[in-house]
């Protein structure tokens, strides 16, 4: 398939689930388009070398991931995140975060920290095995399991303050 | 909830998120604007872990001079290392696969080596070492990659072979949070040497530093930043050298001082 309709592709078939996991990530919608920008150029920059040894999601995962991460190491980042309002005035967009309910499941998902937001977006939304998000975060099995359970454990408490009933 | 309601749920909460035309565009126009050399173009076959990322050239001038043996990472190139030079290799017993591709695995480093013909560097750290899984992966034309997994298991320990997957568990050590793999790269063809091969380190990597080992090596040494904000991370290191026209690559999450004395071994 020529590069640029494979391209075409990859943003069709990705392009949404991986700009909402970026927003999810990053808290900021600005950011995670800029997130998402750099992951698909990334991928194509890489994707004729790419080996399969992952499936094609979980290797776009991992680089939205790393974006992602690179971004919120940014200092300028710590510093918009610190100033929320501060950030929605210079910016003009707070539009994304004004139709998203406080007892959202996304909202929920927003207030866990970053490592935990992380495992519960690639378990719960972009729906990876323990084995894939142990690939996608560079850990091993035990550790992203363990990981996983603590997170999930806050995201419940987090839900169930919201309302949301145990299923 | 279950697990697939909550991808709904997310789905639907945010559903005025969608990749936007203009954003698609700044994608199409990021990837164009990127070098012709780098992508765009067929390329054999590489290997790729991930983030790192083997490129097989097919075109050979950048900025005045070959791209001959590049490391990246992400925008950064690393000082140049040794050149690669042809190496001259048995052809595998193994048929081609439909896309042209040799895949064969050994039962440790050295009945590989016996068997294709070659010799290359080893280290007594890996001595009576059974738990190596050593695969080669080759065009038989152009090039070959060799990758030795638990190729130095230090103070790792309690092995088990995970069959299904092809792949050991294993407990950290102190000293080596995890093995020390070996990947080498061989180039086997005159137009594959033209052509360079490149390999970039994308995402969360850094250049850690360049230094010249005991035996002569120019060695770039490069270190992952998953978890670098946690205070006990041990980062993943790569040495990357260039020994007898073989590019060699040790990984693992080690010391850089560990990984220095590893390199120093390498004979």
């Amino acid at each position: 398939m020529p590069a640029e309709q494979f391209l075409e592709r990859l943003m069709d078939e990705y392009g949404n689930t991986v700009l909402r996991m970026c927003y999810l990530y990053l808290k900021d919608y600005q950011l995670a388009e800029d997130a998402v920008q750099e992951t698909f150029i990334k991928a194509m920059k890489s994707y004729e070398s790419f080996e399969h040894k992952s499936s094609e999601k979980t290797w776009l995962i991992r680089i939205a991931i790393n974006c992602c991460k690179n971004i919120m190491r940014n200092r300028w980042f710590k510093i918009r995140q610190n100033n929320p309002e501060e950030n929605a005035e210079r910016t003009g967009n707070d539009s994304i975060d004004d139709f998203l309910e406080k007892d959202s499941i996304s909202a929920a998902v927003m207030k866990l920290q970053a490592n935990d937001r992380q495992i519960i977006v690639l378990h719960y939304y972009q729906e990876l095995s323990v084995k894939e998000i142990a690939a996608v975060i560079g850990k091993t099995e035990n550790t992203t399991r363990q990981r996983l359970n603590r997170a999930r454990s806050k995201m419940r408490k987090i839900l169930t303050e919201a309302g949301y009933e145990e299923n | 909830m279950k697990k697939i309601e909550i991808k709904e749920v997310i789905d639907r909460e945010l559903r005025q998120i969608e990749l936007k035309d203009d954003i698609k565009n700044n994608i199409r126009n990021g990837v164009t604007a990127l070098r012709p050399d780098r992508i765009w173009k067929n390329i054999a076959a590489s290997a790729a872990a991930f983030a790192a990322v083997i490129i097989l050239g097919g075109t050979t001038v950048f900025a005045g001079y070959y791209m001959l043996n590049r490391v990246w990472v992400n925008e950064e190139v690393l000082p140049e290392l040794d050149s690669m030079q042809i190496v001259q290799m048995n052809e595998p017993e193994t048929a081609p696969d439909e896309y042209g591709m040799i895949y064969e695995d050994y039962a440790d480093y050295a009945a590989m080596q016996e068997a294709l013909g070659l010799e290359m560097l080893d280290t007594r750290l890996s001595d009576d070492n059974p738990y190596m899984l050593c695969r080669l992966k080759t065009d038989a034309k152009d090039f070959a990659i060799i990758t030795v997994d638990n190729y130095i298991t230090g103070d790792t320990g309690n092995y088990q072979y995970m069959e299904e997957e092809n792949r050991y568990a294993f407990d950290n050590g102190k000293e080596y949070y995890t093995p020390v793999s070996l990947t080498a790269d061989l180039v086997l063809s005159e137009s594959q040497l033209d052509n360079g091969w490149d390999t970039d380190y994308l995402g969360m990597y850094r250049f850690a530093e360049s230094y010249t080992s005991e035996q002569g090596y120019k060695v770039n040494i490069i270190e992952d930043t998953i978890e670098e904000e946690l205070e006990d991370y041990v980062s993943e290191k790569a040495a990357v050298f260039v020994a007898g026209g073989i590019r060699y690559t040790l990984k693992g999450r080690v010391s850089i001082d560990t990984m220095k004395d590893i390199v120093d071994t390498m004979r």
